[in-house]
């Protein structure tokens, strides 16, 4: 009889070593009733008899291994929360750490998600593109209003273009003017949005022109207001 | 030699643990093995399945009291899968053969309180 050593024994599957166990357990049975003088279905079938129901063997077999498991990864939790009480610096580091990294990937996830990846609320946010201009190898996004203009009277692939930069306002009763942020846009923005007014009416190309009387040029000046402002 | 069927006990819940244990104990055996010496040697009175063995095998195998080592015998020109005690398993096997001292002894206290006395009172 020789110990086989670990390194040269074949790796077996648990289930397949259970099958093959059983087997020769049942095989060795049988050949012990033939030497009895046992005929062969007969002793095959006393070691049968004599073992039991092989499935539910099997069956209890295995929930011993699914304690195991269970036991071990219980374990496994207690010794880690043990050696995180032992040195709590480390602990105090790595909690730190994952708290202010998953913090600071959330905050520019929710800004990303909010400028780029929410759908903007227009009819058909799909065709909707951002022109841009590649210089020197990175895009650019700034356009100054007569690139708008030619872009939109010669660029024949858009339905609409428009263009918009962030500004300042200040709202309300003279002395009593409250701070808000809005966007200049040309006329064409809301027929490219396909967005329309509830009350009055939104911006139209026309209003791109600037009156011709120098003294009105201020009174030009037209807004519409978002629902939420309102 | 062999026991009617009539004769034949119930194994005690977890004592089988401690008759595999115990039959370890004259080296390494393969489930047949350790189901045929726990029959002869209680003259075939204790009534164990012999499936139910396999899952003590691999209760005490989980537990560290025995390992399962895949060897070929002697007589034979394949492997079987041998148990084998460990020093674990020895220590537990002493506990339990206490216990099981303790139980039978208070047990016969009440059935057999004369005899168990020694005779005195």
């Amino acid at each position: 009889m020789s110990w086989r050593a670990p390194w040269n024994r074949r790796r077996r599957s648990r289930e397949e070593e259970l099958d093959r166990e059983i087997r020769d357990h049942l095989e060795l049975d049988a050949e012990d009733r033939r030497a009895m003088g046992l005929a062969d279905d007969e002793a095959a079938f006393a070691a049968r008899r004599r073992f039991g129901n092989v499935g539910l063997a099997k069956e209890a077999v295995r929930a011993t291994w699914r304690w195991a498991s269970f036991d071990t990864a219980q374990q496994d939790l207690r010794y880690a929360l043990r050696g995180l009480r032992r040195s709590p610096a480390f602990t105090l580091t790595a909690l730190l750490s994952l708290t202010l990294g998953i913090g600071a990937n959330t905050a520019v996830f929710t800004l990303i998600n909010a400028l780029l990846l929410r759908t903007l609320p227009v009819p058909e946010p799909d065709r909707l593109v951002q022109v841009s201009v590649i210089e020197g190898g990175s895009p650019h996004v700034n356009f100054s209003y007569p690139a708008v203009r030619v872009i939109g009277q010669q660029a024949t692939a858009f339905a609409g273009v428009c263009g918009f930069a962030g500004a300042a306002f200040d709202v309300g009763p003279l002395g009593a003017e409250r701070a808000a942020t809005g966007a200049t846009m040309t006329g064409d923005c809301f027929r490219a949005f396909g967005v329309r007014a509830v009350v009055g009416r939104t911006l139209m190309p026309e209003d791109d022109q600037p009156s011709r009387c120098q003294w009105a040029r201020r009174r030009r000046k037209r807004r519409v207001l978002a629902a939420r402002a309102w | 030699m062999s026991a009617k069927s009539s004769d034949r006990v119930e194994l005690l819940q977890g004592t089988l643990d401690m008759l595999v244990l115990r039959t370890l104990i004259f080296g390494p055996a393969h489930g047949h093995q350790i189901a045929k010496h726990i029959e002869q040697s209680t003259d075939d009175v204790l009534r164990v399945d012999h499936g139910s063995l396999y899952p003590a095998l691999h209760r005490l195998v989980r537990n560290g009291w025995i390992v399962a080592e895949w060897q070929t015998p002697k007589d034979r020109n394949r492997e079987f899968k041998f148990y084998r005690l460990t020093p674990a398993g020895r220590k537990r096997l002493r506990v339990e053969e206490s216990k099981w001292d303790k139980l039978t002894r208070a047990i016969g206290q009440v059935m057999r309180p004369a005899e168990a006395a020694g005779g005195g009172t």
